[in-house]
């Protein structure tokens, strides 16, 4: 099927096998790299890529379902000049990132949070990475980098 | 590199106390020491790095799906692939038979008739088992055409449990053999008998460490090309060591090791032991594009990995800990049972083996009776896994400990302080031959006490159930080796047998280092990270060693064995890095400076031992005044090396260097140092269990490490934390289940459960540094601690909150709602 | 782990999509995909035409008015977490849809998709059932509503027929005097639940006049435990109805949930619910 869309501002015309789910086409056919496979199930949330600013598994969409979309991907989340956004550089900063396959995913899903000013405790942080795996860094580093780019002051440990 | 790579990183105040970083001990600040954020970070944010799905260095490769057997036992009749070859877009379709033809088995330490391939041909043994590889021009028509393979089974009865699999009247996997025991070893060191003759209290217990896995987010994958030409083999996979497998693959493929060329990509999604075993795999995809003669790959999906990648060993244990009146343990007696499923593949039965020297644990007792034992059952190997072989210990050992503290009326804290080996001790050697090389365990754990407030967690423990409520606290204390000596494996087999072998004592790193005529320094090795930051903190001891600043040091850590320098040990298993790895980039950058102080000293005109490297320049201690360029330096040697100096014995700017820590081999007596350094944990947690749902909230984990000096305390954090959640999923969650027909019934994401951050608890968390004697950089490895401990500490958080000994890991609603209804397992 | 070959529809008109339902073979229906993409990517549903609803007109919205929570087939669950004015009219829903999957499943995830999926492990279905509320549904012969009882089948498996689409959920607006109560154990939070309790108490004068109660992940289909319904009216203690809603169940045996765990898990729920109400 002929589709027609955009990624990261730049418009793709491609004629696309029905069944090709976006994770591939983003990746093979469009040489975007940064969006990796994890489960193919949509459990792990490392595939998640902004459609239309909604923070989407790539794996659980046809790329024939997203025509007439934007798309952002990690690749589209620095500036144009190539500055790093404060989350980017947050995770960085807090260590929360280690092997760095899941990364652009939660940067994904955390950048719609944040842009939604949805994330004002760690609580909500917590919540929101609960549909994301990442099997490297304890999520604490994680937790810390988006309470950093949400500008959440530190939280002291809850009482027993 | 920017600006913020040098920033130390702000303390966080929230669920977790970062550790300290260290002070610069030297007047020049050094780079060593000090939570630098890493070089590894900026490609990975931006999405720009290079993983193995991502590199296409064959072009025009085949794409491959493995046809799978849906049964765990059955003789396969015949293979159909005709419908499969009719689908538009098919390359070829190889059976195993075909893949038999030109391969070999693949070898094993064990010297028992097993014929393990990377593909079965007659018999399959696990669900799982490749049989055949369909390869197509992309995935989707290759998955399309493997759906068309018709198999011919004739199922066998199967045993899918290590218990059963051991009976003498098991139905046995692998007709050529005698059992499906296919390793037995006993070990006695000191006088076990005789100490438990004379022990007050001998608790004896059963436990059963479950399979698992660190299911790495990444996938295996695989490019591979037969070279006819050549006879040999290129491959890239992000295989992750230990590089003897490379020599196994090449072995089953019947070509020199010099013949396979196996690279990995710049970047590895993560492994934890896991993706050692993609090797079986680099094999399988070789021996296919020989029939094929083109390149093919393969990228694993997420329900072949959990099917059929790796996974931990189920181990069954029986334990005997004999006390003394005081509370002394005076003996233990282990008998270990590795389920290590159909194959024995290498580096198998080393589960059994990596702890063998501490298997005494943290304790100070010297009689010790071992039965170690394999059994082959009908499910998928096993192999390296976070911790490995550490959390099949400690969860009975320390579980152990908590029960006898109760049988003699003592706080499992007092019990566990009468018994900690002393620092006064160190170097202590452990009954079956660890050396631990330095620490103060006793101190440590009352740092960890004092860390989790202890006396308030007793108290709210107290006062909880007053209220009827069940509120547990563990405690465990674990040693944590690192750098595995590669003579440990033979401890498989019995002293006679290894007498006639290649003595074994390998953990070599090679690094190879080189500065440019502009100064700029490049550095190279084998330790395939997959997130650990061996790049960045190589940066931080080659800039401390030349004198260099951090963005001058280039450091690549993609493996190529055509191109690397390399040893049998190199890869990334066994905490290597921080002990072994650092220890020879440490050497190999301070080589370079010996260069580069005798060219500066032919330069200032004083003795190479007073010149100084810091800031970018070579000063003279005689004469701080006079200095040069270390950029002029390099130029001097790339330019114009005979009137510089470099010449002769001092060389070039380039070197390679090796590094090795002296260890033993097996003695006669089956006393082996197992790994080259030793660190410790003690972990304190308390927990509470909802009487009607069986759930188990970790209200607190404190836990407190010494793995000698850190080199990056943002990265050891990093490591720890990452250790600490394998080991509370290992605990609370993961679990490979199979039904008895040998069916994994925990085959996608939706029910193999990591925790993910709303499982994760308030962590408390403290670095205490007691340099290693052993390290020129007084580090540990420290990668796996937690991994070893969180099982045994939460299991006993949880066996203290419901009052039941035999608490079954992992520690799941379902499980603890039936152990308070009465139901054992 | 790819999909089938398939051919994609994406019509414009319920009508046409209805007929492309008619003609035959294995037609699937996909809104947000979020349970579907799995078993597609999975080749455990291999179906030869993929019908996506996004183009057709209407069927985005949320109404609320005195009586019901009126939801477009394809609003996203997250839509309708966002809409105060729905949850506050529908207390249940704002109960029970943080347990629904995870944000990010949300997001895509529609509330008419997880009704017309109709598993029995999902929350919405149970809470549909708790309310006594129903689905619209379109087809070639015209517009019906189903009831919830009647819409609910088997495992996976909905009354619509070959030819019909839910286009609309309604939730029924219960009124003054409804309290409300909602709990599920899962292994991880946003996994499918191994026991749901949905629960509705009227109470006038401080006695509970009427109550609903549904149960979900413990049969092939959410139900009402009406027994429990009868006891919890009767003021029986919470001992004997935790005892009651436990034996009013037979659930089935999974990995991670052997039968007499859900049976408990219920009848813990149920008194958990059921204070949460009266709170």
């Amino acid at each position: 099927m002929n589709v027609e869309f955009a990624v990261n501002g730049r418009t793709y015309r491609r004629d696309i096998e029905d069944r090709r789910l976006l994770s591939d086409v983003l990746r093979h056919d469009l040489g975007l790299r940064g969006t990796h496979v994890g489960c193919e199930h949509g459990v792990c949330g490392a595939c998640t890529v902004l459609v239309d600013g909604v923070a989407s598994r790539s794996c659980l969409l046809l790329a024939v379902q997203v025509a007439g979309c934007e798309i952002l991907t990690v690749e589209g989340l620095a500036d144009p000049a190539g500055t790093l956004s404060p989350l980017q550089v947050a995770f960085s900063t807090h260590h929360g990132l280690q092997c760095g396959f899941c990364t652009p995913g939660i940067l994904a899903t955390a950048t719609e949070a944040l842009e939604r000013g949805e994330l004002t405790s760690r609580a909500a942080i917590t919540d929101l990475l609960s549909g994301h795996l990442c099997r490297c860094t304890g999520y604490v580093g994680i937790i810390e980098a988006i309470a950093d780019a949400a500008g959440l002051p530190p939280e002291s440990e809850r009482a027993l | 590199m920017g600006q913020q790579t040098q920033d130390l990183v702000p303390l966080s105040g929230f669920v977790f106390t970062m550790s300290e970083p260290m002070e610069a001990t030297e007047t020049k600040p050094s780079w060593v020491g000090r939570g630098i954020t890493r070089v590894e970070d900026d490609p990975l944010l931006r999405g720009r790095e290079w993983f193995i799905d991502d590199i296409d260095p064959l072009p025009h490769a085949g794409h491959a799906a493995i046809v799978r057997s849906p049964f765990a036992h059955a003789q396969i009749r015949s293979i159909d692939v005709s419908a499969a070859l009719a689908v538009d877009g098919v390359i070829g379709v190889v059976t195993g038979a075909e893949i038999a033809a030109i391969t070999q088995p693949f070898p094993s330490v064990l010297d028992v008739p097993i014929d393990y391939r990377p593909a079965a041909y007659e018999c399959v043994r696990f669900a799982g088992e490749p049989v055949a590889v369909v390869v197509a021009r992309d995935r989707y028509v290759a998955e399309d055409a493997a759906a068309l393979v018709v198999v011919d089974y004739d199922p066998q009865p199967v045993v899918a449990d290590p218990a059963s699999a051991a009976e003498p009247t098991a139905i046995r996997l692998h007709a050529a053999t005698t059992s499906n025991v296919v390793s037995d070893r006993t070990f006695r060191y000191g006088d076990p008998e005789q100490a438990f003759a004379t022990a007050v209290l001998v608790v004896r217990r059963r436990f059963r460490h479950p399979r698992n896995s660190a299911t790495p987010v990444e996938t295996y994958g695989v490019i591979a090309n037969w070279d006819e030409s050549r006879g040999g083999v290129d491959a890239w996979a992000n295989f992750q060591g230990p590089f003897t497998l490379h020599g196994v693959a090449a072995a089953a493929l019947g070509i020199p090791a010099s013949k396979l060329r196996l690279c990995t990509p710049p970047a590895s999604g993560g492994s934890y032991g896991i993706k050692s075993a993609v090797f079986v795999y680099v094999v399988l995809m070789a021996a296919v594009s020989r029939v094929l003669g083109i390149p093919v790959r393969w990228t694993e999906d997420r329900g072949e990995h959990l099917l059929a990648s790796s996974s931990a060993t189920e181990r069954l244990t029986e334990i005997a800990a004999g006390f003394d009146a005081d509370g002394k343990l005076v003996a233990l007696d282990l008998d270990l049972l590795d389920d290590v499923g159909a194959y024995v593949r290498a580096p198998e039965p080393a589960t059994l083996y990596r702890m063998h020297g501490c298997l005494t644990g943290a304790y100070d007792v010297q009689n010790l009776a071992v039965r170690s034992r394999v059994v082959v059952t009908n499910r998928a190997p096993t192999g390296l896994n976070r911790g490995f072989g550490g959390p099949q210990l400690y969860y009975p050992l320390e579980r152990t400990m908590m029960i006898a503290a109760g049988e003699l009326g003592l706080d499992h804290a007092e019990l566990i302080r009468r018994n900690l080996v002393r620092s006064e001790q160190m170097p202590y050697r452990a009954a079956a031959g660890a050396i631990y090389d330095s620490g103060d365990y006793l101190r440590c754990f009352d740092e960890a006490l004092e860390l989790a407030d202890y006396d308030e967690l007793l108290a709210f423990r107290d006062a909880k159930r007053a209220q009827g409520r069940l509120v547990g606290i563990g405690l465990a204390v674990v040693v944590e080796p690192s750098v595995s000596n590669m003579g440990y494996i033979s401890l498989a087999q019995p002293a006679e047998v290894r007498a006639r072998g290649l003595p074994k004592t390998g953990n070599s790193e090679g690094v190879s280092i080189a500065m440019g005529p502009h100064g700029g320094v490049t550095v190279r090795f084998t330790s395939t990270p997959q997130g650990q930051g061996h790049r960045t903190v190589a940066a931080q001891i080659v800039a401390d060693a030349l004198g260099v600043s951090l963005e001058d040091v280039d450091v690549r850590t993609e493996a190529d064995t055509s191109a690397n320098p390399w040893t049998v040990s190199s890869g990334n298993y066994s905490s290597r890095f921080s002990a072994v790895v650092a220890s020879a980039i440490h050497h190999a950058a301070t080589l370079l400076a010996d260069r580069l102080k005798t060219l500066a000293a032919h330069e200032l005109g004083c003795p190479p031992e007073a010149v100084v490297l810091s800031d970018g320049k070579a000063r003279s201690s005689d004469d701080g005044e006079r200095s040069i360029s270390i950029r002029r330096l390099a130029g001097g040697a790339h330019w114009n090396p005979a009137g510089t100096g470099a010449v002769g014995d001092v060389g070039g700017l380039a070197l390679t260097a090796t590094y090795t820590i002296p260890l033993p081999e097996p003695d006669a007596d089956d006393r082996c140092n197992t790994s080259a350094v030793y660190g410790f944990i003690a972990d304190v947690a308390i927990v509470e269990v909802d009487a009607e749902t069986g759930q188990v909230q970790v209200l607190r984990y404190a836990t407190v490490h010494d793995a000698g000096r850190i080199l990056n305390p943002l990265i050891a954090d990093g490591q720890m934390m990452g250790g600490l959640a394998h080991g509370l999923g290992a605990a609370l969650l993961e679990e490979h289940r199979y039904d008895e027909d040998g069916n994994l019934m925990t085959a996608s994401f939706l029910d193999y459960l990591p925790p993910t951050a709303t499982e994760l608890p308030p962590v408390r968390h403290r670095a205490i540094e007691t340099p290693s004697p052993t390290t020129p950089l007084g580090a540990k490895g420290l990668g796996e601690g937690n991994t070893m401990s969180a099982p045994a500490c939460l299991a006993n958080a949880v066996a203290d909150a419901i009052g039941i000994d035999a608490v079954p890991i992992p520690l799941t609603p379902a499980r603890v709602w039936a152990l308070l209804q009465g139901e054992a397992e | 782990m790819k999909p089938a070959p398939l051919v994609y529809q994406r019509p414009s008109t319920i009508d046409e999509a209805c007929r492309l339902l008619a003609t035959g073979g294995y037609v699937k229906v996909v809104a947000g995909g979020q349970s579907l993409m799995p078993l597609l990517n999975f080749r455990l549903a291999t179906p030869d035409v993929l019908v996506d609803l996004r183009d057709v007109a209407g069927l985005v919205g949320i109404e609320v008015t005195d009586t019901a929570v009126t939801v477009g087939a394809m609003t996203t669950q997250r839509a309708l977490e966002r809409d105060r004015a729905a949850l506050e009219a529908c207390p249940l829903l704002d109960l029970a849809l943080p347990h629904v999957g995870h944000t990010t499943t949300r997001n895509r995830g529609t509330v008419g998709g997880t009704i017309a999926h109709a598993d029995p492990a999902a929350e919405l279905p149970c809470v549909l059932v708790c309310l006594d509320g129903e689905a619209v549904v379109v087809g070639l012969d015209g517009t019906r509503h189903v009831s919830a009882a009647e819409l609910f089948v088997s495992y996976l498996t909905s009354s619509l027929g070959d030819d019909e689409i839910l286009t609309a959920v309604r939730f029924p607006v219960l009124g003054a005097g409804w309290h409300f109560g909602f709990g599920e154990v899962a292994q991880r939070h946003g996994d499918y639940a191994m026991a749901i309790v949905a629960l509705a108490v009227h109470i006038e004068d401080g006695d509970v006049i009427e109550a609903r109660v549904a149960a979900g992940a413990v049969s092939d289909r959410p139900i009402r435990l009406t027994m429990v319904e009868a006891a919890i009216v009767a003021g029986v203690p919470p001992n004997e109805l935790r005892a009651l809603a436990a034996e009013s169940v037979d659930p089935p045996d999974s990995p991670h949930a052997p039968s007499a765990y859900r049976r408990s898990l219920i009848g813990t729920l149920v008194v958990r619910a059921l204070a949460e109400a009266l709170a």
